[in-house]
């Protein structure tokens, strides 16, 4: 029984925008890696997040899956089908499996389209009969909380509340089996994110839908994901239970990452900083272990040599030389 | 001592073409000398707002219909432009959001740091150029020699902020105001700032008035907190008294609905149901009134005053009157 | 709650683009009304010119050539006799006849060309920004003469040379505007979705892109109405006996001295509908698309 989503050594590049002057001195040869060596499995109705920070590769990663982006190597195969290097047109029939809830639930609205058409869309898109879809959109605004009376409503006219709700029906409409939800907490208040997340569950109970979040929020993730995988310019440095990631992380960027997370308690206060530095640029990637400069435990060999993914524990790998033990 | 600043009283109303919106209404708080004082609110408290008032950087469209801004003694809501400009940067400075759009991109640091200093008029310029060098190595800007010749798009976010804060800090301010300082930074450079920020306030000799919505970080920073809500302060204490003794239900709420105070793994995240109210409408009650879990009759027409639940920690509600 | 409270400030209604509140607000700007009623004249006069006047436009009545303004003749007559005001009515005809089809097509064929340069591959861009430059690198008036002088004057070629040289102007207008919302996450929800370019274009962009463009397009009427007149001036655009104002400011020009009426009976019209479509259109620009107020 092939996994719904099984990815493998994926690898996106772009061209890097420096100039020919600037390549030569650094010896760049014109492309950097946005995404490299990314190999993971995703099940029936699980829910895994994507943590990373600025130049982590996880908003990249998220286009490639959803087929915005062409991997440069790897496969992506979903439920045992390779999707790399199908041509468009073979492509099109599997975007009805994989949706998408962008970060910005206003702008990924076409501006002078109502709710009612926004939430068509995918059916017209992928050419289903006009009959039931009246049905079908009063169906899916309701599975998502939204009242009728905004079938006819623009987006200018939502609120951010509504308009993601909107997104999350879009998303929903063709069942797709992955939603890949791009930082879902973008922009809401604590007292309201809970909403957006409560929503996404009840969805994923009723309709069996594994989610792919994409965020940085790591409280978050902690409540609400099964598995996390961290990243760190653009590979993997960790991945596995959120309970093991969590209560015994592998990769001291993990373990920054952790201490980096600010306690609403006035007793838990940080002493020291849990990272100094910052992220290098994608185009200057470091030699070695890319974490090396800025892990308080490198040694000799992680400068030189870049660490392979090992497992650690059931379901639990880390990419580093000398993991942490819990 | 005195405060270095004391809002008392504030209201305030933007106009627009529906009506007035009443943005903030009877304010009232006070920021003492060399202590960081948090203001925390989500979207439509107003926080922002009361911020853009004590540095009279307020939109065209705002009213104060009545209230003081009181800072070192005077209420700065009178003086003139000149006098304004005389205060700010060398008195109350400000660190902005965004680090990406709050320095001029078409003059190199250097300069700018050098211009905020032109009220030194006894320092020569390789004085002045000197206490900029320090100031950037102080942030932690490394070989600041070379960067005070770079332009504000050769930093990162995380830099810039840094360079914000240096040039805040610059003139010695004593009161430095930081609206959401790391809103657009990754969290392992977040947690940098702050720590920063809290090794400054030893070294310099002034307060902090820190906005966030993080309570998070206003743990981490803070020694009291005002909690504004829909443009009121609904309750304020020390850090201790708010996050262990919260008295408004709201404050309650807030603490419970954040996912990162919650020890055991909830699936299912506590929310605060309803929306913020429409600030057009000023109901007669309790602001806080359709959202509240714990709202009683008197709630819906009439608003609670203050009361004290210790020495510095005071809420404005109903249910604590009685006590 | 208060979402509908936010379209008050745009102006924008819920279900269309083109309410009648938009005319409704044209007639209470006071020159937005006036430009109304000139534009209404014109309109009224070029369409039921042949009602208007008891005469043709081009009978003749030499014995009565060149006379003043009388009860017979409104605006008197040229040269030949004939009856200037019909010929004024006829002109206007034939000025809006050049508007409408040089600039609906020029829209048109703009429009597609705009949307493909700005959403399509670099080269395609790169390929008609050449043409784009090359043909707005002659001035319209000499361009428009050379083609003239080859083809001999008409109507048509009037026509073709402001469409070939309007639709660059358009055209960069629309890439400028489809460069724009080519960025915005909407339209990556669109292709995430499996949308086709073309339907992304034609669903997603062209409501977004044709608002300015009829309203930029609509001030360019009365400019092309003065290159036909211009043209026709110099004898290069209608021939006679066709009315064109043009002509019978040429006509007035040459014989000023005897009468100026003539040149009263062709500038005037001109100046008329230059203003009036200008306010026309600066005051529904306002109305449904204020941002444009700054500049292009």
């Amino acid at each position: 029984m092939p996994e719904l989503l099984e990815v493998e050594k994926l690898r996106m590049q772009f061209r890097t925008e420096a100039g020919f002057g600037a390549r030569l001195l650094n010896h760049e040869d014109g492309w950097i890696d946005a995404v490299l060596d990314v190999s993971f499995k995703m099940t029936t109705g699980q829910t895994m997040a994507l943590v990373g920070e600025s130049g982590s590769g996880k908003t990249t990663l998220g286009r490639a899956i959803i087929g915005l982006l062409r991997p440069q190597e790897g496969s992506i195969k979903f439920q045992g089908t390779e999707l790399v290097g199908l041509g468009d047109r073979d492509y099109k029939p599997y975007r009805r499996n994989i949706g998408m809830m962008f970060q910005d639930p206003v702008a990924s609205l076409s501006p002078r389209r109502s709710v009612r058409a926004q939430i068509l869309e995918p059916f017209q898109v992928h050419k289903y009969k006009e009959q039931n879809m009246d049905m079908e959109v009063k169906r899916l605004m309701s599975v998502v909380g939204l009242p009728e009376r905004f079938e006819g409503r623009f987006p200018h006219e939502l609120s951010g509340g509504q308009a993601r709700r909107v997104g999350v029906a879009r998303a929903l409409a063709l069942s797709p089996k992955i939603i890949i939800a791009d930082e879902p907490t973008a922009g809401l208040d604590v007292s309201v994110q809970g909403e957006v997340l409560n929503l996404m569950r009840g969805l994923q109970s009723q309709f069996s839908i594994s989610y792919l979040v994409i965020t940085h929020n790591l409280p978050v993730v902690r409540h609400t994901s099964d598995r996390i995988a961290i990243m760190y310019l653009g590979k993997f440095v960790e991945q596995g239970s959120t309970q093991s990631i969590f209560d015994s992380p592998a990769h001291p960027y993990t373990q920054a990452l952790l201490g980096a997370v600010p306690k609403p308690d006035p007793k838990q206060r940080r002493k020291i900083v849990s990272i100094e530095g910052e992220v290098p640029s994608l185009r200057l990637r470091p030699d070695g272990c890319d974490f090396h400069p800025r892990c308080k435990y490198a040694q000799a060999r992680c400068r030189s040599e870049s660490p392979g993914e090992t497992k650690i524990g059931s379901e639990h790998t880390v990419r580093c030389h000398f993991p942490i033990s819990g | 001592m005195d405060p270095v600043l004391s809002i008392r009283n504030l209201s305030l109303d933007f106009e627009t073409p529906e009506g007035p919106v009443h943005a903030l209404r009877k304010v009232s708080f006070d920021v003492p000398r060399n202590h960081i004082v948090g203001i925390v609110g989500e979207s439509g408290s107003g926080k922002s707002t009361v911020i853009s008032a004590a540095m009279r950087l307020l939109a065209n469209n705002a009213v104060i219909r009545s209230g003081e801004v009181i800072f070192n003694g005077r209420d700065i809501l009178g003086l003139s432009p000149q006098e304004l400009r005389a205060q700010r940067g060398e008195q109350i400075s400000m660190v902005f959001q965004d680090p990406m759009t709050s320095q001029i991109p078409v003059h190199t640091i250097g300069k700018q740091m050098m211009d905020i200093q032109y009220r030194r008029s006894t320092t020569s310029r390789a004085e002045k150029r000197q206490l900029a060098i320090d100031m950037l190595r102080r942030v932690g800007i490394p070989d600041p020699e070379e960067r005070l010749t770079q332009y504000p798009h050769q930093f990162s976010g995380g830099m810039r902020q840094r360079i914000s804060i240096a040039m805040a800090l610059l003139m010695n301010p004593q009161l430095l105001i930081a609206d959401e300082p790391t809103t657009a930074l990754d969290v392992t450079m977040e947690a940098q700032i702050i720590h920063l920020l809290r090794e400054l306030k030893e070294d310099f000799d002034g307060s902090i008035l820190f906005v966030s919505h993080n309570l998070g970080l206003i743990a981490e920073l803070c020694d009291y907190v005002v909690v504004m809500y829909a443009g009121q302060v609904i309750e304020q204490g020390s850090v201790e008294d708010l996050f262990y003794r919260a008295g408004h239900p709201y404050t309650q709420a807030l603490l419970e609905c954040d996912p990162a105070r919650i020890d055991r793994v909830t699936p299912t995240l506590p929310t605060i149901a309803g929306d913020v109210p429409d600030l057009h409408i000023i109901p007669n009650g309790c602001v806080f009134a359709p959202r509240c879990s714990q709202v009683m009759d008197k709630c819906w027409t009439q608003d609670a005053d203050f009361s004290a639940i210790s020495a510095q920690h005071t809420a404005s509600c109903h249910l604590l009157s009685h006590a | 709650m208060s979402a509908q409270a936010s379209n008050k400030l745009t102006g924008h209604s819920s279900s269309s683009f083109w309410r009648i509140s938009a005319i409704s607000r044209l007639i209470r700007d006071p020159l937005g009304l006036l430009g109304l009623v000139l534009v209404s004249l014109l309109l009224i006069g070029a369409l039921f010119a042949n009602h208007l006047t008891p005469y043709s436009p081009k009978a003749l009545d030499v014995k009565n050539r060149l006379a003043a303004p009388s009860m017979s003749h409104l605006l008197g007559t040229d040269q030949l006799g004939r009856d200037t005001l019909t010929r004024v009515l006829h002109g206007g005809r034939v000025a809006l006849q050049v508007a409408a089809w040089s600039i609906s097509i020029a829209l048109v064929v703009g429009l597609v060309l705009g949307m493909l340069a700005g959403y399509g591959p670099r080269w395609l861009d790169n390929c008609l920004l050449l043409v784009f430059d090359a043909v707005r690198s002659f001035p319209t008036i000499i361009f428009a003469l050379a083609l003239i002088t080859l083809t001999g004057p008409s109507l048509k070629m009037v026509i073709t040379v402001i469409i070939v040289t309007s639709i660059p102007v358009y055209a960069r207008i629309v890439r400028t505007q489809t460069m724009a919302l080519k960025e915005q996450e909407f339209v990556l929800a669109a292709r995430s979705l499996g949308t086709s370019w073309f339907r992304i274009l034609r669903v997603h962009f062209l409501p977004n892109v044709v608002g300015p463009l009829f309203i930029l397009a609509s001030m360019d009427i009365p400019v092309v109405v003065t290159i036909e007149s211009g043209l026709s001036f110099l004898g290069m655009g209608v021939r006679p006996p066709t009315a064109s104002w043009g002509a019978t400011l040429a006509d007035g020009y040459a014989y000023i001295r005897v009468t100026p009426w003539l040149v009263v009976a062709g500038g005037v019209p001109l100046i008329l509908t230059t203003l009036g479509f200008t306010f026309m259109g600066e005051a529904l620009r306002d109305i449904l698309d204020p941002r444009l107020r700054r500049g292009l």
